[in-house]
């Protein structure tokens, strides 16, 4: 039970040592709060060793890129350099050094870092519909959604339940509209 | 698209909340949380080997939103009935259906909580996990993947990383 260190949520009082790996409901014992806890082997470990810095070259070895004096544990997957374990960023599928992993994060170029998608066609879907509620705007709105849904159409859409579908029927109608909104101001412009 | 790509399976449950909803999948060594805010999605991985504990706690919300339901229902609802008019009649009837109509709802969904996932660095509410009965399935299909991975082998598991926000599916999946 070494290092075992949960608390209840409300109160932040330490829950009982007697928590077994399958599931209880009680009560904590400070607040009354009802609590589900479920716990797992992991709760139950002992922490793992830190990663040494401490590592000793002999000559002809290998050095890390930052490090001089220390042994390269392994390379980047990204740039290749050299690394010791403390220049490590290890990600279950690579290892990577610091710079590649947040470049990676903030570009998203590497699968495994990306954190964020933009749904842009959604955001094409709500400038059609905005647009016709405000359908005196009708030729500017739809020809921006149909500029932006063109200029995003093969940026990597979302993750979940969302096709390209959805932006080519956005589109469809963004033209349908600007063809329609131009129609409506060429008539009331002929007609003055 | 994750629904098409067999290594994923989605947790069936409704995470929806103020501004925003949130989907769960469970991967083949992670957990993935898409949570939806306007027109972002935002991917968060938690690795199945660092969950130590999952803890559900209960609120009050639920009460107080049923309190205030029932409020609303007396006061929009049953007072103009009382009125004996015929417009108070219509008006009340009227309230009366959208308003229980509510409550129900309300009360179908069950109580209220808050969801806390634990690992070795860091206590994570769970985004959109408002009611107990989400909150339980959610943990029910946890605990089979989570312990599958820690009560293999120690040989046979990795050491441990970081969490890391990605999604496991590459766009070539999509």
């Amino acid at each position: 039970m070494a290092g075992v260190a949960l608390e209840c949520p409300s109160c932040r009082t330490a829950l009982p040592d007697g928590l077994d790996v399958a599931p209880t409901v009680e009560r904590c014992a400070s607040c009354s709060t009802r609590l589900r806890i479920a716990t797992f082997p992991a709760l139950f470990l002992a922490a793992p060793e830190a990663k040494s810095n401490a590592t000793a070259i002999e000559s002809g070895e290998a050095t890390c890129f930052h490090h001089e004096q220390k042994r390269a544990a392994t390379s980047c997957d990204a740039c290749g350099k050299f690394l010791c374990q403390l220049c490590d960023v290890e990600v279950p599928h690579g290892h990577f050094c610091t710079q590649c992993f947040e470049a990676g994060a903030r570009q998203g170029n590497i699968p495994e870092f990306e954190r964020a998608r933009t749904r842009y066609d959604s955001i094409v879907v709500a400038m059609v519909i905005i647009s016709l509620l405000f359908w005196f705007l009708s030729p500017l709105l739809p020809l921006a959604a149909i500029i932006l849904g063109l200029a995003k159409r093969k940026a990597p859409p979302s993750l979940v339940g969302r096709s390209r579908l959805r932006l080519n029927i956005a589109l469809t109608f963004a033209v349908l509209e600007f063809i329609g909104g131009c129609a409506f101001w060429i008539a009331i412009w002929v007609s003055a | 698209m994750l629904s098409q790509d067999p290594q994923f399976r989605k947790i069936k449950i409704k995470a929806r909340g103020v501004g925003g909803s949130a989907t769960y999948w469970l991967g083949p060594d992670h957990l993935l949380i898409v949570t939806q805010d306007g027109y972002n999605e935002r991917y968060r991985r938690i690795y199945y080997r660092d969950i130590q504990a999952v803890v559900i706690r209960r609120t009050s919300t639920w009460i107080w939103i049923t309190v205030v339901l029932i409020g609303i229902l007396i006061v929009m609802g049953l007072l103009p009935l009382t009125s004996g008019d015929v417009f108070g009649l219509w008006f009340g009837g009227i309230n009366l259906g959208i308003w229980t109509t509510f409550l129900i709802l309300h009360l179908v969904g069950g109580p209220s909580c808050s969801c806390r996932l634990v690992t070795a660095v860091q206590n994570r509410d769970l985004p959109h996990i408002n009611h107990w009965k989400q909150a339980s399935r959610l943990v029910d299909e946890l605990q089979a993947e989570v312990n599958r991975v820690q009560r293999k082998p120690a040989a046979a598991t990795t050491p441990s990383a970081p969490e890391t926000a990605a999604p496991a599916a590459t766009p070539a999946t999509s």
